[in-house]
């Protein structure tokens, strides 16, 4: 972590430090504990030195987003398992043997009745579009929770994850090299019932069924453990997962997978992945679905094309009790969700959205009423996020990937880089000019003991929420909103822009660019601590260069508010 | 006689899940049963009955529950005491020791010379977050009856802890204890540092009160920041030039008009021309 310290950059460290100066803090004052409850073992140990030293938030950010960007999706499996402390040596299986090895591992990962922290798991997330009828219904689901927070957090722990991560990297290993050639399987056309149009192969091996489909269109009414398909216009009925070992792989032509839950790569209890190398492609499932881990490994990797993504809820690289990648490296692609979507993390998971170019849109539609605070007002969850089950049960990591390309997110209340309870929830953006649109608990948005990161490396972008918002840390987390350069525009209402909050850290830093910062409410905003506990928060706006406009304060000066607020407009 | 038929009609369990709910779309109902429990806390002939279920209720794993407990026992105020201290033994069902935590808090916002006691008794509690509760509770007694034990955590290991009882100190410290407050000044927990300059300003004491500057930035921040119109330091012109400029800041926050005005002839680092401009008008703006 000492590492990570330092490679924040030198403007960015050096302003920071000056600003603090101000007002008679330094960087060692940016520290939270770890042990403001109990240590739980589903809590990754990132998270504990992450909030000791939140600045690292940033490197660490950087470097998992390096992991995924330069390197084979592979060494990037690596690195996540690290965060579990597995140290994972290479396989080198064939695909094949790669297949029986995992199948293997993953047979003796399980308990016999796993089945039912499944059901546990489903009644935690999966929620009614209805609103809660009554107080009395509200206080009936409180009780229900706490014992299904405890249930779950006592059984998950019987779950070998080292064998389940090991089997998910050794089938990711096996498929760097594979060719359908290489297999040597005997190619002859054939039929095959629950499959229309011809296949060139069918085999039953220990790890279930193997399909290879020809370059024709074929339509999969049925699950197979593995389906090899060489080319055409396919279409993937899918269903929840049953064997250990699940494996896609499609060529090209414009593909359709359609299931509903615990499919199109969902790790559950076991392994999925599916790699689809060319085309327009439409993935669309309801929940657990789309790159998703739930007490498994869920990969997706669409390699190029115009893509759609269509779930509901835990969709888009999303994992709780496992990791779920969805990995899209080219194309305008379109991302469509409601709750726990696109880049998600809950307890003792990973859950990662990549996409390495084109012009993306996200969106997280209006479902599920956020009735605690507002009546029309919907819970996101979504986009670089993570949430525990407070207070028994941490959150995981939750991360989103852009490289480039003028991409829109859109969604409610958490989200956009953010973090809920003992988890960390980030975006990275590499480049383009963006729209951020949210309401509350977005934008680089900590709460209650967690680290919210919102990275945006260029571009001209722009930044719209309510508030909590844009460099906002609530009750001991940190919300940070980096922008390193572009023209750009932030836009809130209240308790945003480098905002503390509850001894919380905020900090907005712009590092380039001629920005405009706006806000309705000017005394809890644009460098604001607010105090708590019978001491102050931290709230940090910085903005190193450029000519800048500010609804309060104004360029090239300086301006403190609450205590311990401070804005710099440094030139 | 009306309260009293109205606790035989009433189902607490029924007005806390009220006075507790969640959801927005019941906040006049909510808002209600809270004051509920505060007229029926408040009289004399339920309020027994009434905090001891309160109380009861402590050990809750909602956040949001423990703050409507708060703010309902906070608004009953000091006839609660003696209940809430009746439990203070009962840390929780858990390793959180919740309850206890709760009771700490609790009687802290109620205050008074009567919560020392029976707080201090947690002063060495072997949980930081419970030492840091009796520490904060001791400060809002804002009696000098805690004075001796709020003394004793000065020097915790645990940064949260020094600030609670810093906090407390700078509440209840006179001239005597300027130097237990001098020496938080300089604590690498910035929460110690505001609370011992906050304790230094109540008690009323300038720069005088401090000694010499030492050549250390973040305590002579701080040391600065008490600068008053009667404090007369040698060399204080180059105090103010050797200085970097987050100190010149500190210092310029309490100078008056016209050394503002002396100072701005001489000062070339552009936020602080332009801070010492904008303080200058605030002030004009003042005296017209």
């Amino acid at each position: 972590m000492i590492l990570l310290f330092f490679l924040i950059s030198q403007s960015f460290s050096a302003h920071l430090d000056s600003s603090l100066a101000f007002i008679g803090l330094s960087r060692g004052d940016l520290t939270f504990r770890s042990d403001y409850v109990k240590r739980d073992d589903y809590r990754f140990e990132i998270v504990d030195a992450l909030l000791e030293n939140p600045l690292g938030s940033v490197p660490f950010a950087y470097m998992l987003h390096d992991d995924f960007h330069k390197n084979p999706l592979v060494e990037a499996f690596a690195s996540l398992a690290d965060l579990y402390t597995f140290e994972l040596t290479k396989p080198k299986y064939d695909f094949l043997a790669a297949l029986d090895r995992s199948n293997c591992l993953l047979s003796r990962a399980f308990p016999a009745d796993s089945l039912e922290i499944l059901g546990v798991l489903e009644d935690l997330v999966v929620f009614s579009p209805e609103p809660t009828g009554s107080i009395a219904e509200e206080k009936a689901y409180e009780k229900t929770y706490d014992s299904l927070t405890n249930y779950l957090g006592q059984r998950a722990r019987h779950i070998d994850y080292e064998r389940v991560i090991l089997a998910g990297y050794t089938i990711l290993s096996a498929l760097e090299g594979y060719t359908v050639t290489g297999l040597n399987l005997p190619l002859s056309k054939i039929q095959l019932d629950g499959v229309s149009g011809d296949i060139l192969y069918y085999g039953v091996y220990d790890f279930g069924e193997l399909v290879v489909g020809d370059s024709g269109k074929n339509v999969y009414q049925r699950d197979f453990a593995v389906i090899i398909d060489v080319g055409g216009n396919d279409t993937y009925h899918l269903s929840e997962q049953q064997s250990y070992v699940c494996v896609i792989v499609d060529e090209t032509g414009d593909d359709s997978y359609l299931g509903g839950e615990y499919d199109i790569a969902c790790g559950r209890f076991g392994v999925s992945v599916i790699l689809d190398r060319n085309g327009d492609d439409l993935y669309s499932a309801r929940n657990f679905a789309i790159g998703a881990g739930a007490f498994g490994v869920g990969v997706l990797i669409d390699e190029s094309g115009d893509d759609r993504y269509h779930g509901d809820t835990f969709t888009q690289g999303a994992g709780c009790f496992g990791i779920g990648i969805l990995r899209d490296l080219s194309g305008n692609d379109y991302y469509e969700g409601a709750l726990y979507a696109q880049g998600f993390g809950a307890t003792y998971g990973i859950g990662i959205l990549e996409d390495d170019d084109g012009n993306d849109r996200y969106l997280i539609r209006q479902v599920y009423l956020d009735e605690i605070r507002y009546l029309d007002h919907y819970l996101s969850m979504s986009q670089g996020f993570a949430i525990g089950f407070r207070p028994d049960l941490p959150a995981g990591i939750g991360f989103l990937f852009e490289g480039g390309g003028n991409d829109y997110y859109i969604g409610d209340i958490f989200g956009q880089g953010a973090a809920y309870w003992y988890g960390i929830g980030a975006i990275v953006e590499k480049g383009g000019n963006d729209n951020y649109v949210g309401y509350q608990y977005v934008q680089g948005s900590g709460t209650h003991i967690a680290l919210g990161l919102l990275i945006d490396d260029g571009g001209d972008d722009n930044y719209i929420a309510k508030g909590v918002a844009q460099g906002c840390g609530h009750d001991l987390a940190l919300g940070l909103l980096y922008d390193c350069s572009g023209d750009d525009t932030y836009a809130a209402f209240d308790l945003s822009q480098g905002a503390g909050n509850a001894n919380g850290i905020g900090l907005l830093i712009d590092e380039n660019g001629d920005d405009n910062y706006a806000v309705k409410r000017l005394h809890n905003t644009q460098g604001y601590g607010d105090f708590r506990r019978e001491y102050g928060s931290i709230g940090v706006l910085v903005d190193i260069k450029g000519d800048d406009a500010y609804t309060s304060g104004g360029d090239a000066e300086f301006w403190e508010k609450g205590t311990y607020g401070i804005g710099v407009d440094w030139e | 006689m009306f309260i009293v038929s109205l606790v035989c009609v009433l189902d607490f369990d029924i007005l806390y899940d009220q006075a507790t709910t969640g959801l927005v779309n019941y906040q006049a109902l909510k808002d209600s049963a809270v004051a509920t429990f505060v007229a029926l806390g408040r009289d004399s002939s339920t309020g027994d009955t009434v905090v001891s279920f309160l109380v009861s209720k402590f050990d809750t794993k909602s956040a949001a529950g423990r703050h409507t407990l708060k703010n309902i026992l906070t608004e009953i105020g000091e006839v609660a005491i003696e209940e809430i201290v009746l439990h203070l033994d009962n840390r929780g069902s858990d390793a959180e020791a919740r309850a206890l935590k709760q009771c700490l808090w609790v009687l802290g916002e109620i205050g008074g010379e009567q919560i020392v006691a029976p707080v201090a008794r947690f002063i060495n509690d072997t949980e930081w977050s419970v030492r840091s509760g009796a520490f904060t509770a001791l400060g809002k007694s804002v009696s000098r009856t805690a004075l001796p034990y709020v003394c004793e955590g000065l020097n915790d290991t645990v940064a949260p802890v020094r600030k609670s009882a810093y906090c407390a100190l700078a509440e209840i410290a006179t001239e005597r204890e300027v130097a237990d407050l001098v020496e938080g000044l300089d604590d690498p927990f910035y929460g110690v540092r505001y609370a011992a300059l906050s304790g230094l300003r109540r008690v009323g004491c300038g720069l005088s009160c401090l000694g010499h500057l030492r050549a250390d930035d973040l305590k002579d921040y701080f040391s600065l920041s008490l600068i008053t119109a009667s404090d007369t330091i040698p060399g204080f012109d180059d105090l103010i030039w050797s200085s970097p400029p987050s100190i010149r800041k500190a210092i310029y926050g309490r100078l008056s008009k016209e050394e503002m005005l002396v100072v701005l002839k001489r000062e070339d680092h552009p936020l602080l021309i332009k801070y010492l401009q904008k303080r200058i008008a605030e002030t004009d703006s003042t005296e017209q």
